[in-house]
């Protein structure tokens, strides 16, 4: 009994002398839990009767997957929604704020983007309003199942490559369009940041590549339907998750606006010959989604160097950058996907484009998040310019309505010579947004050097 | 009216010149050039109804998915004829069955540039079995596509196109204890297409043979139908429907390149060697059609890229071979070790065996060499034959008749890949004397047709 109470005394010293040291930024022992919830539609909500979106069923169940970090001072979390986009109603990240005691800045969240699931307003009529609730309680439910289990833990990186994505920037007829590029930019890095037990069993990985979840999109796999699937990110999860017990995969997509998936289903989707395989492309999916999946399983058992204690930081930020719109053709709908859209759009100066950033930092690992969605070479040089060797580019992060005119693709200012289908009209003007982004990342990763390089003096 | 003097002037200078083409033409040591003419034929070679099911592991088909066929052209250029033939089957029928095409289509046997597709969801015929009804209609099959390809014979232009694709991978993983058929994808792998197109001289495409180094394995294995494989022409099949539908009325002849190390992106036993093995069953064939078009699609591409174009051509063919040391295996004693699977033991005894022949065939059309080897090469010896080829336009072409199996690289001995671990061939030979080989075969070809060129 009385080992035991100078053990306490001990720790509860330690912990304190942290806290008294660590005025601005602290490092404490680590603990993480993890959680997943699904987040599939009832039944009643099919077929949702959107254009490609049309889904008459469930292929493969979709979830919300939640890692809560906490290092006894500040505590965060990594979520990710297998949903094309995430909730863009403010109050829904208030309340998750609100209801898990993470400051919104510590909460990062993106969206898988798979094309095979539909975003919460894209449900017609109630169903929107249904689906929010869904969505909330379930997410909810993932940080808070999450947060029940935190353990004393450690975490690891590790960076790899798969060979399963691909430039999808191709000229087909008279412009450049979804196709097949194999000798255009792709970055093929595999990055994941693993979560473990002190013994080494893990908890929960971070997973991350850049690549569309377009595996199956278009593709009607069911009596002349599609079916709601997490694609390649949902399929990724599933993998590793079979062959970790007890793990949860967490998947975020990487700069992926020019990357596709190196097969779909739906095969030359925008070019003369398309074909759909139907439901035997769900073999490609399968393939696909195990060849990146046994590369994270490989990285997972890799990554040797882990820390099990932890600096924990966050940070939110906009970029602007001029905007522009187009004058001619006047219908928005052109240029549509497809072979014969024109290579010419005149655009004129429009409204400013907002691009947030996000960065969340654990230890020397630092999470580059963007509500857009950035060509794959913007992510290679934010990686190349970042002050840490370990850095991840998370895209598809939330678009929440109070911010004015949010950017989507970001494209390379060389996308916009091509011009890319995303970059020829695109509301941002190029010149300023891959330059500005990188910039805004590192004067980010400054300010947490400072705040710790301050701690380390103290 | 010419005077005296100069008649005998002109007999002084025509007699000489008379003399030389007699002696050239009496020691067949010139190559004529001539106007060229191409036809193209192709017979199918399904496996009758009552031959199935297969039997065996892997051979237990239960139906035919898609049909096998054999692919000619012939080549005339009105002194000499040639023929290039490519047969969906794991190998060229053994027991003098070039022979007897070359015997029933009077095409002279250095002439008859025969290969296979090497497909392993095709029929395999016992080795040397010449006696069978399958091995007869094979037969009547090659006879009857090549006498189909004479009679359509019309004249022709030849061209070829290099590009690329990205559907083959490197294979030897580390698995386990040793090196077995997995996934390298940034291991030694060539990604070059080679096409040769026939047109007529409008540009209307007769014929295309393509060639790219990968094995015809995306079905192997996979059971789609049943719980039992189906016979299918796999990747080179898909591959050639995939170009001929494309063009009106093409003949489209697919052949390996050096893919002795060399399998598809994708397979449909996904893993087949590894510990976690996924059989996607009949839905594999959507991984094979994506990868067929994605391969036939380059081939479309680099035909109608293609612009020098020629209607004169040297035809000449030669074949010849070469003998490396050998070896046999000593420890384990037992053939079937190592099995293919992760477990197998990675060290095996190897001493001295019987020497190697490896059989090998030049098939010059112009600058065009098709350098044909009876065996499965691995792809970094295809790369530097092409490399240290006396021509640009060199294509390796493997499966051949006769095979002597798989040429590793002496690096792959290093491995050991599984491919090289019980190689009958002993390391350090069979690379540079192939290579110097076929550049000996060129040199001759480049003396003899010297006076026309």
């Amino acid at each position: 009994m009385k080992i035991k109470g100078l053990i306490i005394i001990v720790v509860v010293i330690c912990g304190c002398n942290q806290t008294l040291v660590g005025a601005g930024l602290q490092s404490g022992i680590l603990r993480v839990g993890a959680g997943k919830v699904s987040i599939t539609p009832p039944q009643q909500m099919f077929p949702t009767g959107v254009e490609y979106r049309d889904f008459i069923g469930v292929h493969d169940s979709i979830f919300v997957r939640s890692i809560v970090i906490d290092n006894g001072f500040t505590r965060a979390a990594l979520v990710s929604m297998e949903l094309v986009n995430g909730p863009d109603k403010e109050e829904f990240y208030e309340t998750l704020s609100k209801e898990l005691k993470i400051k919104p800045e510590n909460l990062f969240i993106s969206a898988t983007h798979s094309h095979n699931t539909l975003s919460v307003h894209q449900y017609p009529g109630k169903n929107a309003d249904v689906y929010y609730d869904l969505v909330k309680k379930a997410t909810i439910r993932s940080l808070k199942e999450a947060a029940g289990n935190l353990r004393p833990a450690r975490i690891g990186y590790a960076t790899g490559k798969a060979y399963v994505n691909v430039n999808r920037d191709q000229q087909i007829g008279a412009g450049w369009h979804m196709g097949y590029n194999p000798d255009g930019p792709s970055d093929k890095t595999v990055t994941v940041v693993t979560f473990t037990t002190l013994s080494g069993d893990p908890i929960a990985v971070y997973a991350n590549y850049p690549c569309h979840a377009v595996v199956m999109y278009r593709a009607k796999t069911r009596d002349g339907h599609q079916e709601l699937s997490g694609d390649l990110p949902g399929a990724t999860s599933r993998y590793i998750e079979s062959r970790f017990k007890g793990i949860v995969a967490v998947y975020a997509d990487g700069a992926a606006g020019d990357q596709n998936p190196v097969f779909m289903a739906n095969y030359n989707q925008d070019a003369p010959d398309v074909c759909d395989e139907g439901a035997a492309g769900f073999a490609i999916l399968d393939v696909l989604s195990r060849r990146l999946g046994e590369e994270m399983v490989r990285l997972i058992r890799s990554a040797k160097n882990t820390s099990s204690s932890a600096t924990i930081w966050g940070k939110k930020t906009i970029v602007t950058c001029p905007g522009r719109q187009r004058k001619y053709p006047a219908d928005p709908d052109l240029p549509v996907g497809g072979y014969m859209a024109p290579s010419v759009i005149e655009m004129v100066d429009g409204e400013p484009v907002s691009i947030p950033l996000h960065l969340l930092m654990i230890n020397d690992i630092a999470f580059a998040g963007v509500a857009g969605d950035f060509f794959t070479e913007i992510g290679m040089n934010i990686k190349k310019h970042s002050r840490f060797d370990r850095t991840l580019v998370v895209t598809k992060m939330p678009k929440v309505e109070v911010v004015p005119n949010n950017a989507g693709y970001i494209p390379t200012d060389k996308a916009y010579l091509m011009p890319s289908e995303k970059a020829i009209y695109n509301p941002l003007k190029p010149g300023c947004a891959e330059q500005s982004v990188i910039e805004a990342y590192n004067n980010m990763m400054n300010e947490y050097l400072n705040l710790k390089s301050n701690r380390n003096q103290k | 009216m010419k005077t005296k003097p100069t008649k005998h002037l002109i007999l002084l200078f025509i007699v000489p010149v008379l003399f030389f083409v007699v002696l050239v033409d009496l020691n067949g040591s010139t190559i004529r050039k001539g106007t060229l003419r191409v036809g193209a034929a192709r017979e199918c070679i399904n496996p009758p109804e009552k031959m199935f099911p297969g039997t065996g592991e892997y051979q237990n088909y239960i139906g035919i998915h898609d049909s096998l066929f054999v692919r000619t052209i012939v080549i005339d250029n009105g002194i000499t004829r040639a023929a290039l033939v490519s047969m969906d089957m794991s190998g060229v029928p053994e027991g003098g069955f070039s022979l007897d095409i070359a015997t029933a289509t009077m095409i002279r046997p250095e002439n008859l540039f025969i290969c296979a597709t090497h497909t392993h969801s095709g029929w395999r015929l016992q080795r040397n079995d010449n006696s069978s009804e399958y091995y007869d209609l094979i037969k009547a099959a090659t006879i009857k596509s090549l006498r189909d390809a004479i009679g359509r014979l019309q004249p022709a232009r030849v061209g070829f196109a290099e590009g690329k694709a990205y559907v083959n991978t490197n294979r030897d993983e580390k698995i386990g204890e040793g090196y077995h058929m997995g996934y390298v994808p940034d291991g030694p792998s060539d990604k070059t297409v080679a096409v040769l197109s026939f047109t007529t001289h409008e540009g209307e495409p007769i014929a295309i043979y393509a060639n790219y180094p990968v094995h015809a394995v995306v079905m192997y294995r996979a059971k789609t139908r049943d719980g039992h494989p189906e016979v299918s022409a796999d990747l080179p099949g898909a591959t050639a429907r995939y170009v001929e539908s494309h063009f009106k009325n093409v003949i489209a002849l697919w052949t390996s390149g050096a893919a002795g190390d060399q399998n598809p992106l994708f397979m449909a036993n996904y893993n087949q060697d590894g510990p976690d093995v996924f059989d996607e069953g009949a839905a594999g064939y959507a991984i094979l059609d994506v990868q067929a078009r994605r391969l036939g699609e380059e081939i479309v591409r680099l035909t109608r890229s293609i612009r020098n174009t020629s209607s004169d051509v040297q035809i000449w063919a030669k074949k010849s071979s070469v003998t490396c040391p050998g070896r046999q295996r000593k420890y384990p004693p037992d053939p079937n070790v190592p099995r293919q699977g992760y477990l197998a033991p990675a060290i095996i005894e190897m001493i001295e065996g019987d020497p190697v022949t490896i059989p090998l065939h030049l098939l010059m059309i112009n600058d065009i060499a098709l350098a044909g080897v009876s065996a499965e090469v691995f792809t970094e010896i295809g790369i530097n034959l092409k490399a240290q080829s006396l021509f640009d336009r060199t294509i390796m072409v493997t499966h051949l008749p006769e095979k002597v199996g798989y040429i590793p690289t002496d690096k792959a001995f290093l491995l050991p890949s599984e491919k090289a671990i019980v190689n009958n061939l002993a390391p350090g030979c069979a690379e540079p004397s192939m290579i110097n080989a076929f550049i000996a075969m060129m040199e001759e070809y480049i003396t003899l047709r010297g006076a026309d060129n």
